[in-house]
């Protein structure tokens, strides 16, 4: 006890101390955030609210189409804004709102590049259009035609798949997976946000906590004053 | 992976030559950085207008060998603690996470006016490595004072090839050196004032730009339009001179360095700099006890020589541009055209008189309201709080007026906190940066009602972005003056805590404003999905052509965008002709206009082909005369096809791109080369 309380003590006077502490402190946060995910997201499995289903790409029933014309698992888009917009009642255990954390798209595009393959959704139940606010784009995994989308946690209202830019583009569409589960070492992988945040969040906060401290000292030194 | 090493490389002779500076001349280390990229500039700059850019580049690697042998050599002396003091190490870490980012996603250019200037001059200056005036090829816009594009070529000048990311990187390193130099007087004791100052800098250029939360991405930090740069380095000035107490001469050369380099980075830069030198060189003549010896010369005399120095340095830059392009373009620098069609002294005079009431006209009368009602009414930045509806969204609305009050309030800090001194400094440079605002918000009225056509002039078009460089180099300064002040006030006062607070305003409102996924952090490949697929079409086309071969574009763009985009994407290595600026109209109802003829077209022919419609006839006709061998067709409409179709051996409908142009007179047609119909 007596070593934490000098270590405590040694932080307010010791900078490096105190910018290591909340480098710590922001580190432990991080895995402690993954882990919580995690478990979060197993446990909602086993709750049944979050459910992989598997969509055909042949399916004719589940996607509104805009702008494109299907013939099995082949599209072709007829505009530069073609949509695919899911019927998410359909493929959700729990209705709508459903929840939905990913999106895995399987897609051969065969004539041009998809220019930009992005997600929609409706965090709301009050939206009644897409707003592209609220938007993912994918991170591809590989060249190997699999796109994947990583939304944020909450209930949707509403999802809906933009698979490119162009006119005329063909593409077959294998498959698209909702809520594909991630493997537990992929809830720790950096993204570009969290390295900014790891490089700024616990400098910003040790400045904070400096700035206390020394606010603190000199009122106590104020006060010590005003006592003599 | 080269460009990579390439940028590494000159990155480290930068960094070199800053720790000679630290070490040899005792600069402070957070100065270094921008006192060497400033006399970058200023040194590309010359040597480039006397046609020796070649020689310039390697004296300037030749001074950073140099510097390292010297550091080696005096190793003993090198204060490394002193050295990375957290103004570098933020400079260091920031501009190194830069290159590492930008080598990884190698974003290109994607604007407007980085294919008309701001991205095509600095390719052509490598590729011919001389400055753009002396071999512009097609390039419409060549009379733009070169500083930026010689900070570009700075970074350019290891590696075979030009790489545009190194432009976004050069750019981004100049802000990194200002705002290093703004925290330069905090050492390592006060590492918590550096911290907030640093993240508050860092986010100017979002405060000052961006007024709503958009659905594209915001390229700031990954763009090379020079409005953001020119105003950082008004500020740059400013800073060097202000960041420490001690003014000491090589502190004074590096501001004389620094306003000269502002001159040098756009036309209105002149403007600003010579409002930061006026505001230096009173500080200095009437604030400033200390004498600052210039050479040998002590006291009053001295400081004059210093005055002198800040105010003759951007004129000799501003006339020595002005004799440079007499002499190598054989235009006059000081006629600026526009709608009223008038000199720049005139412009000024005149302006000045009516402002004061002497033959006011109705037309300055309007948009000089137009200008009051816009400082109050326009959003430009990010310091606005609430709905715009909103009684509160209406007050702080992100206005000029609010983002003066802003700046007014942290030099009020400022003043509050620091000693009499540093009061007395603080107050005479608010009224003089306020009264320096006044002079460019009214001159860039003036350039409004004489520059600019009458829709623009009404419209003020783009009048944030002519406005935010002043916002961005004056918030610059402000956040030294307040962090000069903090670095002596008194720990624990409440006063230190409004650093805190509006680092937190800052923050708060970009994370209001900006989502990761839509900024130069993290932004989707798709960015640049339509430009990506233009340059693979580009590449696919110059399989078929050669160095002797001429294309004509057809790109029915808007204002002729295409004809930009495709022309920076052909040059080098195939020429393109200008094509009448592509743009939307390509019919046989209109005459061509003389000023989009080529330049070496004799009179007859510019008569021919500006005297009659355009028809399929007489297209082939300027096709032969202009030399063209190939058309690239880039965007085109139905009646197009109606109207010149029969020109193509393939009706336009094989979907080819490229075209090559064969016979000559009444047999002239096209025949595609990279469509279904192409013979291979």
């Amino acid at each position: 006890m007596r070593r934490v309380k000098a270590f405590w003590n040694s932080i307010w006077k010791n900078d490096r101390r105190l910018v290591a502490l909340c480098y710590a402190v922001f580190l432990a946060g991080s895995i402690l955030a993954s882990l919580y995910g995690f478990a979060e997201d197993a446990y909602q499995r086993a709750q049944g609210n979050v459910a992989q289903t598997e969509i055909s790409g042949a399916q004719e029933d589940l996607f509104a189409l805009t702008d494109l014309e299907q013939e099995g698992d082949l599209y072709t888009s007829t505009s530069v804004d073609p949509r695919m917009e899911l019927d998410l009642a359909a493929v959700s255990p729990t209705g709508v709102p459903a929840y939905v954390r990913r999106v895995t798209v399987r897609v051969t595009f065969l004539n041009m590049d998809p220019g930009e393959l992005s997600v929609f959704y409706k965090p709301r139940a009050d939206m009644e259009e897409y707003d592209a606010t609220y938007r993912v784009w994918a991170h591809k995994e590989a060249e190997d035609g699999v796109y994947t989308f990583t939304l944020p946690r909450g209930a949707l209202y509403g999802l809906r798949l933009d698979p490119g830019i162009y006119s005329g583009m063909q593409f077959r569409l294998e498959s698209v997976i909702i809520n594909e589960p991630r493997g537990f070492f992929e809830w720790f992988l950096p993204t570009r946000p969290w390295l900014l945040c790891l490089a700024v969040v616990p400098l910003l906060t040790a400045s904070v906590l400096k700035y206390l401290a020394l606010a603190a000292a000199a009122l106590g030194a104020r006060r010590a004053d005003g006592k003599t | 992976m080269i460009a990579f090493v390439e940028m590494t490389v000159t990155f480290a002779a930068l960094t070199a030559l800053c720790l000679f500076l630290n070490t040899k001349m005792r600069l402070a280390a957070g100065l270094t950085p921008l006192f060497v990229l400033c006399g970058t500039m200023v040194w590309y700059s010359t040597l480039g207008s006397v046609h020796m850019l070649v020689p310039a580049g390697i004296v300037w690697f030749g001074a950073a060998a140099a510097a390292c042998v010297w550091l080696w050599r005096k190793h003993k002396d090198i204060r490394w603690r002193e050295f990375f003091s957290p103004a570098m190490v933020y400079f260091l870490l920031a501009s190194l996470a830069v290159i590492v980012l930008f080598a990884v996603r190698r974003p290109i250019f994607n604007e407007w006016d980085e294919f008309s200037f701001w991205g095509i001059a600095p390719k052509v200056v490598k590729t011919e490595n001389q400055l753009y005036t002396y071999n512009p090829g097609e390039m419409r816009v060549s009379t733009f004072v070169p500083g930026i594009i010689m900070l570009d070529y700075a970074f350019q000048f290891l590696g075979s090839v030009f790489v545009p990311w190194k432009v976004y990187a050069a750019y981004d390193i100049l802000f990194f050196a200002v705002f290093a130099a703004a925290i330069s007087m905090l050492g390592r004791r006060h590492w918590h004032i550096a911290v907030p100052a640093a993240a508050v800098l860092t986010l100017v250029p979002y405060m000052v730009s961006v007024y709503q939360r958009g659905i594209y991405v915001q390229t700031t930090y990954m763009n090379a339009y020079s409005d953001i740069p020119m105003g950082l380095l008004f500020g740059a000035g400013l800073v060097l001179y202000f960041a420490p107490r001690k003014k000491t001469p090589i502190l004074m050369t590096g501001a004389v360095l620094a306003v000269t380099a502002s001159c040098l980075s756009k036309d209105m830069g002149f403007a600003l700099c010579l409002i930061a030198a006026a505001i230096i060189c009173f500080d200095l003549l009437f604030i400033q006890k200390e004498d600052v010896p210039f050479f040998r010369l002590k006291g009053l005399g001295g400081k004059l020589c210093w005055c002198a120095s800040l105010v003759g340095a951007p004129l000799a830059a501003f006339f020595g541009w002005a004799a440079h392009m007499s002499v190598v373009l054989g235009s006059n620098r000081f006629d600026i055209g526009g709608s009223a069609d008038m000199g720049m002294v005139q412009m000024v005079t005149t302006g000045i008189a009516e402002l004061l009431g002497i033959g006011r006209t109705q037309k300055f009368t309007d948009i000089m309201e137009l200008m009051k009602s816009a400082f109050f009414n326009t959003r430009l930045t990010m310091f606005s709080v609430g709905a715009p509806d909103s009684t509160l969204g209406r007050i702080f609305n992100g206005s000029g007026f609010i983002t003066v009050l802003l700046i007014l309030s942290i030099l009020l800090a400022a003043f509050l906190l620091g000693d009499k001194r540093m009061r007395v400094r603080t107050a005479w440079t608010a009224l003089w940066s306020s009264l320096g605002f006044a002079a460019f918000y009214i001159f860039t009225g003036f350039t409004y009602v004489y520059v600019f056509g009458e829709e623009l002039a009404y419209g003020l078009g783009d009048y944030n972005r002519y406005i935010y460089p002043y916002y961005a180099g004056w918030l610059v300064l402000a956040v030294t003056m307040l962090c000069a002040s903090l670095k002596n006030a008194k720990p624990g006062s409440l006063g230190t805590l409004f650093l805190l607070a509006l680092c937190g305003g800052c923050i708060w409102r970009a994370d209001a404003y900006l989502q990761p996924q839509l900024t130069v952090l993290d932004y989707p490949d798709s960015h640049y999905a339509g430009r990506r697929l233009q340059v693979e079409q580009v590449e696919a086309a110059k399989h078929y052509l050669t160095r002797d071969d001429k294309v004509f574009i057809v790109s029915m763009t808007q204002q002729g965008v295409g004809w930009f985009q495709l022309y920076y994407e052909f040059y080098p290595d195939v020429a393109v002709d200008y094509s009448f600026g592509a743009g939307e109209e390509f019919s046989p109802d209109i005459v061509r206009r003389a000023d989009a003829m080529p330049g070496f077209f004799t009179e007859e022919q510019v008569d021919y082909f500006t005297s009659q419609p355009f028809t399929p006839a007489v297209w082939c006709d300027y096709l032969e005369a202009s030399g063209c061998t190939a058309i690239y067709m880039d965007e085109w409409d139905a009646a197009f096809a109606e109207n010149y179709g029969a020109l193509f051996a393939d009706g336009l409908k094989s979907g080819a791109t490229l075209y090559r142009v064969e016979g000559a007179g009444a047999d002239m047609h096209f025949v595609p080369l990279n469509g279904e119909e192409a013979v291979s």
